[in-house]
């Protein structure tokens, strides 16, 4: 699908996108029982088009720098930036944020929800839903646009979510633990519809995750994490040629970059 | 969807094992029977004849003097559309700019719940000082009393809008418009609708009662006028349109919850 031409002058970088690049940002929050830092110092880029993982000890402040690169939040100190612009408010054009589940809103059918951002951004009715419907159609929902969330399984509300980030058609995708509420078989289907999607519409992809195999299977470039405060321990290239496949996965060059991962982890967590 | 499955199979169960008369004839039952009662009581002496008129007397007083009933209660019905226009319509916007409007929310709505707290009827007489007894003070007097639950009902409504939902809608690149149009508005609703019922509920017992105490028209002012005159029956007739008034009132409310809550989960709305 050719990019959806509703965007305007403003936007300065080719089809391609934008380098992402996080400059040693440090992030404190100010809570009841004094202050508390969760990130210390993080810096990293990632290329235009690439998919990279985010990894790390729960509270490491993984979920807080993905707010940040939405414009969510500002850091503390430090700065991120799209192609040379910093990002100090949400930038739907330039970012858009795949969020756990139940993000959805549940008063709108799933085209309604898919259609939302571009809804917002003023684009026609006709063309926004042959976008919505097109989008619904990859993630294999095209039988459900006229349902509501409630009457959706967990797997096909992500799908939904999906579908939706997408149709906000952004250079920069941001996905916060999308499949953490769900089943592992509906998680390892989803990452494979994920990647055939990215494949096609090839964004850059930073994507926060628990799972170790999953952003092993994802990812071109993995970022782990320390525990907080929140430091880049090691950037880990995966050296596995795409399309990626299930079996993938037995093979020694998967298990090693699992393993070498989790020692990292790991060592963070006993410090 | 098997949860929603699930559901459908407990309610196929629950009617399955219902009783033997439905809810629908025992409600009748009931209705007949108050009816009965009432027909019967003063006939019998039960009760004096001075202090309840039969429904036979009631029906036909009121039928044989329908044309000034008819013209009160259109006085009533009147002063009451001003008064929902005004207790629903303010309040509504009140309480969305309390809800959504931290400074005002803080500095105002202690003092909002508190003034809900006082009985109303006591400024009456103040009230009819200021705009005189005629059908001003009615409608003004109605409105006062719906505004302040619909206040407190849209504004708690707004206040507990999921965060997840203005997050992702933030993300989207919705500005504060559409914010509110598009998700804190819906996703009050049920917490709106049910300030509609209150509000309105309140703003009918409002044009009554300042009917009764001071006024030149309308069936408070009728039920008033009667009852002095020991006109059981004519009383009677004016509380029974009263009842109707306030039966009209809350089917249309009916209507409206049942349109706009066609999003809520079945489990939910059996509840």
């Amino acid at each position: 699908m050719a990019r959806l031409s509703v965007v305007g002058a403003d936007r300065d970088t080719a089809s391609v996108g934008a380098d992402l690049r996080v400059e040693s940002v440090t992030h404190v929050f100010e809570t009841a029982g004094g202050s508390l830092m969760a990130l210390k110092d993080v810096s990293f880029a990632v290329e235009a088009g690439t998919f990279v993982g985010l990894v790390g000890p729960s509270g490491c402040g993984k979920s807080s720098l993905l707010l940040m690169m939405a414009g969510l939040l500002q850091p503390s100190e430090g700065q991120i930036a799209v192609g040379g612009n910093i990002i100090n408010e949400p930038k739907p054009e330039e970012i858009g944020v795949v969020f756990q589940e139940l993000s959805l809103l549940p008063w709108k059918t799933a085209r309604e929800n898919v259609e939302f951002p571009l809804y917002l951004r003023g684009v026609d009715r006709l063309m926004r839903e042959k976008a919505a419907l097109e989008m619904l159609d990859l993630v294999g929902l095209g039988d459900f646009a006229d349902r509501r969330p409630h009457e959706l399984s967990g797997g096909m509300k992500q799908r939904v979510a999906i579908a939706r980030g997408f149709c906000q058609d952004p250079e920069i995708l941001l996905m916060d633990e999308p499949f953490a509420a769900l089943d592992e078989q509906t998680r390892m289907t989803l990452g494979d519809e994920l990647l055939h999607i990215w494949d096609r519409h090839k964004k850059t992809v930073v994507f926060v995750t628990h799972s170790l195999t999953e952003a092993v299977y994802l990812c071109d470039k993995v970022i782990v994490m320390s525990a907080r405060p929140g430091r880049i321990l090691k950037e880990i290239n995966i050296a596995l040629p795409r399309p990626r496949t299930y079996e993938m996965m037995a093979t020694e060059t998967f298990g090693r970059l699992r393993a070498d991962i989790w020692s990292l982890i790991r060592g963070s967590d006993r410090k | 969807m098997s949860e929603h499955c699930v559901t459908e199979a407990e309610v196929a169960g629950r009617r399955r094992r219902g009783p033997l008369l439905g809810p629908v004839v025992l409600r009748l039952a009931c209705l007949g029977a108050i009816l009965l009662y009432w027909e019967l009581a003063p006939r019998m002496e039960w009760i004096s004849p001075v202090m309840l008129a039969p429904l036979s007397e009631t029906v036909t007083t009121g039928l044989a003097e329908i044309d000034v009933f008819a013209r009160n209660l259109a006085v009533t019905a009147g002063s009451l559309l001003i008064a929902l226009a005004l207790a629903l319509g303010g309040g509504g916007v009140a309480g969305l700019m309390l809800g959504s409007i931290r400074p005002l929310r803080v500095t105002l709505l202690p003092i909002m719940s508190s003034i809900y707290a006082v009985p109303l009827v006591i400024v009456y007489p103040v009230f009819t000082a200021w705009v005189g007894i005629g059908v001003e003070s009615k409608f003004l007097f109605g409105g006062l009393y719906g505004f302040f639950p619909m206040l407190l009902a849209t504004a708690a409504g707004v206040q507990t809008v999921d965060a997840r939902y203005l997050v992702a809608a933030r993300s989207m690149g919705a500005t504060r418009t559409q914010m509110i149009l598009h998700v804190m508005l819906p996703a009050s609703l049920p917490s709106i609708i049910s300030g509609v019922r209150i509000g309105s509920a309140m703003a009918a017992i409002g044009v009554v009662v300042a009917e009764m105490m001071a006024a030149t028209a309308g069936i408070g002012f009728l039920i008033t006028q009667n009852r002095t005159m020991f006109n059981t029956a004519e009383v009677y007739f004016g509380v029974f349109l009263v009842i109707v008034l306030a039966g009209t009132i809350d089917w249309a409310v009916s209507m409206l919850e049942r349109r706009a809550g066609a999003w809520y989960p079945q489990k939910v709305r059996t509840l």
